[in-house]
């Protein structure tokens, strides 16, 4: 059985462990930032060859999985943070990396010569507003085909991925569900899908009225939605009989759970023949699958029945018993519903669309409110179950491995264009932070203390990083262009394919808002834990 | 001047121009009874869909006529159930076949470019837009973003090939699409201006971005901004339905903008200012209306009327 042993560190050992592995990190990053990447060979255990990656993101991935990054605290720390922003972002990694590294090394250097970090960490953070500030003064709705296209391939490289890419968010928008699969083909191929869908099918394939590729295909059916689980047979005849009187001759029946005594009877072909039912469950559970019912219920018009648990208990009410009272208010209607095995799609819903707009229009206030990522994250994946559909790419590749990366890249670039749709673009290339300069230049001309100097110019230098790497892995020399750059003005940027400066936006080169602002906000925040970190207690398997 | 034509049978949804360089342009008239066909302007009218075989009479909707027609031919009807296509000016028609349940087909647009990508917009009752791709063959649902699928018009930017915009008046909202239909964006309009039942976009729409929008009873709105912002047009214009409108062409009346309001004929040359236009036989009875050449004095009108008339009626100086 393992054991841990602790290893306890104290300053100046703490610093000089952080600064190392934050340095190694970068370093090691820092050839995949900009148009001209070059890879990071990735050793795999179990693989004879190792892996090429050009994310700074992948590497981050990897190293926190390795034994060595385990050993290397500093390393552990700046690829935690860098794993992170590729799972939130999906791009923005390399920069945050030199970012981090530049701001952590001067850090270092103004504490060692008097600052205090903790007023360092304060002043820093005036800085990040300021900088954000910037970063939202330059943000341009995106919009369109093209340039959503020119964004992914900004990121990817890939102009067959960009170009699906491209026209999928352009129709499915911010919100939309997107769904990446591997295909049998060696080619990129998108579908879409009208209406809703979930990952729960039909639970018998009685149930399939299209007895060929065992679906179920409904016209006009009825819509009942419950939160019980349907144990006995009984309690359903009142919601089957309620459907046939209200004229409806088919019906998706949903509820948490279905019992082979009920499955039996809904599939009994003298009942199918009145009227032939579809009965799927919810996809989630929890307070998800409520928020899923009330969605379903907005889309259809359904008045869901659900099952008031604590009020039953409460009264001694059997939890079955409220399923006699369906009315005929209680169905929601759709045009079409399909249903496999797998999955359940619903389109055409019968809801209130004035109803259905004011639910919308709450559930986006409630998300321009939130702030908790995991909660705004569920908020989107209800907007995209209302807004009237969702596309999958099907990514296709000559090998396994090919196929991993180009999944990979897809995921990330996807995240970015969904990021850009909501936030807008900037001018790319590190051009936008570089506009950020002149703000930062004011305020450090009015620094009082030492802590105020010296963090604005740490933010100084490290708004410039991006690009100074970007220029350097391009082979040119950083501090002749920075001056050509500052020279022409906001929004200018160098074009290392053509090899010149120019208004990065005129140009088309464009970075998406959301993954600028993430990717300096995980410097920052990343560099002020480290800056102002003291001791380090590590676990070590023995 | 006026002059009254042939006295056919049924309520008129809609005209349709089938216009041919050298020869009499043919006229089709969408009618509750069916669909019928006019070789003389309007002065005599024979049934179209003959060659259907039909045992009972079919409404017919709404029309699109290919932007083309003297190339191609190409003419589709919109029916409750389906669509109907004929590639030979109307002599013979075929079924095109939908994604079930049968959607009722309420309004068509055909892409500017119809000829080369085949593209036509059919707005329904209840399915929201479905588009075709392959000049009716096949069809599928576009309803991204489309919230209410009970469309009640369409209108197509000039430029489409250029700026693929479209817009969709529905029972409770308006709805642009600046990606050739496959998704849709609610616009904002002022409180209360739904339904939309009818638009006219400029033709000039491209550069000017400039619309306008009739509801069932709160009047007439303009936006000069492709959608973003609107402004109430003529308080005058309200308490009745705007069920069509037509805006003027450049280098003919740039400024005319028609209105059928509530069975009334009404002309504005500026977008503020309108006079009624006097129907031979009264007001209040004109269901459809086509300008064939467009708005300019002097120009002809063709009226179709809630007796099943078509009368033809030229524009004042």
């Amino acid at each position: 059985m393992a054991s841990h042993t602790q290893n306890v560190r104290f300053q100046p050992q703490v610093s000089t462990e952080i600064l190392q592995g934050v340095r190694e990190f970068s370093q090691l990053v820092r050839p995949t930032l900009g148009p001209l990447p070059r890879s990071v060979l990735l050793g795999q255990a179990g693989h004879a060859f190792p892996r090429p990656v050009d994310s700074g993101g992948k590497v981050a991935r990897h190293l926190l999985s390795h034994p060595y990054a385990r050993s290397n605290l500093g390393l552990q720390f700046a690829a935690a943070a860098i794993a992170r922003l590729h799972t939130a972002a999906g791009d923005g990694t390399a920069s945050a990396a030199v970012m981090l590294e530049s701001l952590v090394s001067e850090g270092q250097r103004v504490i060692t010569a008097g600052a205090n970090a903790m007023l360092l960490r304060s002043c820093l953070d005036e800085g990040r507003r300021l900088v954000l500030a910037e970063i939202d003064r330059q943000r341009q709705p995106l919009s369109g085909k093209e340039a959503l296209t020119r964004l992914a391939c900004t990121i990817s490289q890939d102009l067959d991925l960009s170009r699906y890419l491209g026209e999928i968010f352009d129709v499915i928008g911010e919100f939309g569900r997107l769904e990446i699969r591997e295909s049998r083909a060696e080619e990129f191929e998108r579908e879409y899908v009208d209406g809703l869908y979930w990952d729960k099918g039909i639970l018998s394939t009685h149930m399939a009225n299209q007895a060929v590729r065992q679906e179920a295909f409904l016209e006009n059916p009825a819509v009942f939605i419950t939160n019980y689980y349907l144990a006995k047979a009984s309690v359903v005849v009142p919601v089957l009989e309620s459907a046939v009187q209200a004229g409806f001759k088919s019906l998706l029946f949903i509820s948490t759970g279905f019992s082979q005594e009920v499955i039996a009877l809904l599939v009994n072909p003298a009942n199918q023949e009145r009227i032939w039912t579809v009965a799927v469950e919810h996809p989630v559970a929890g307070d998800e699958r409520i928020d899923f019912i009330e969605d379903l219920a907005a889309v259809t018009g359904a008045i869901p029945l659900l099952r008031a648990s604590d009020l039953e208990k409460e009264l001694e009410i059997p939890s079955t018993r409220r399923l006699k009272y369906a009315q005929p208010e209680n169905f929601g209607k759709a045009r079409r519903v399909w249903a496999t095995t797998g999955s359940t799609g619903l389109s055409g819903g019968g809801g209130d669309r004035r109803y259905l707009r004011h639910y919308i229009g709450n559930l986006r206030r409630r998300l321009d409110g939130e702030e908790n990522e995991e909660y705004r994250n569920k908020l989107r994946v209800r907007l995209s179950r209302l807004m009237g559909g969702s596309a999958t790419l099907w990514v296709g590749a000559s090998n396994p491995i090919v196929m991993a990366e180009r999944k990979e890249t897809a995921g990330r670039v996807a995240e970015a264009l969904r990021g850009a749709l909501r936030e807008g673009s900037l001018p790319g290339g590190g051009a936008a932070l570089l506009a950020a300069r002149a703000a930062l230049e004011k305020r450090w001309s009015h620094a009082g203390s030492l802590e105020e100097r010296a963090a604005f110019s740490m933010l100084l230098r490290a708004v410039e990083e991006p690009t100074r790497c970007l220029l350097a892995n391009a082979g040119l020399h950083p501090d002749a262009i920075l001056a050509e750059i500052r020279a022409a003005g906001p929004g200018a940027g160098y074009d290392v394919l053509s090899r010149r400066v120019t208004d990065m936006r005129q140009a088309g080169i464009l970075d998406a808002a959301a993954v600028v602002k993430a990717s300096f906000e995980t410097a920052l925040s990343a560099a002020a834990s480290a800056l102002t970190t003291d001791s380090i207690v590590r676990s070590r398997r023995s | 001047m006026t002059e009254q034509t042939s006295s056919p049978t049924n309520l008129v949804y809609q005209l349709a121009g089938l216009p041919l360089a050298g020869e009499a342009s043919g006229i089709l008239a969408a009618r509750a009874s069916g669909l019928e066909f006019s070789p003389d302007a309007g002065r005599t009218w024979q049934p179209a869909l003959d060659s259907l075989q039909l045992s009972e009479p079919v409404p017919v909707v709404t029309l699109g006529v290919s932007p083309d027609f003297e190339k191609d031919r190409t003419i589709f009807a919109g029916l409750p159930g389906g669509m109907l296509r004929s590639t030979d000016g109307g002599q013979n028609w075929r079924v095109l076949s939908f994604p079930a349940p049968p959607p009722t087909i309420t309004c068509l647009v055909l892409s500017p470019r119809f000829l080369e990508d085949g593209r036509v917009i059919a707005g329904t009752a209840e399915d929201g837009i479905l588009i075709s791709t392959n000049a009716g063959d096949e069809w599928r649902p576009w309803n991204f973003g489309l919230i209410e699928p009970e469309v009640l018009c369409l209108a197509i930017s000039a430029g489409f090939e250029r700026d693929e915009t479209l817009f969709a008046g529905t029972a409770s909202g308006l709805f642009r699409s600046t990606n050739a239909g496959r998704s849709w964006r609610e616009l904002a309009l002022p409180p209360g201006f739904v339904p939309v039942l009818s638009l006219a976009l400029s033709a000039n729409f491209e550069d000017d971005r400039s619309l306008y929008g009739g509801t069932e009873e709160n009047g007439l709105f303009h936006s000069r901004d492709g959608g973003e912002s609107w402004q109430p047009v003529e308080e005058d214009l309200t308490q009745n339905p705007l069920n069509a409108l037509i805006a003027g062409k450049p280098g003919l009346a740039p400024g005319w903008l028609l209105a059928l309001w509530g069975g009334e004929l009404v002309l504005s040359r500026d977008g503020n200012t309108w006079e009624t236009l006097r129907l031979p036989t009264g007001d209040g009875q004109a269901t459809a209306v086509l300008a064939p050449d467009g708005l300019a004095p002097g120009f002809p009108l063709l009226v179709g009327l809630v007796d099943g008339q078509v009368v033809r009626l030229d524009l004042p100086g």
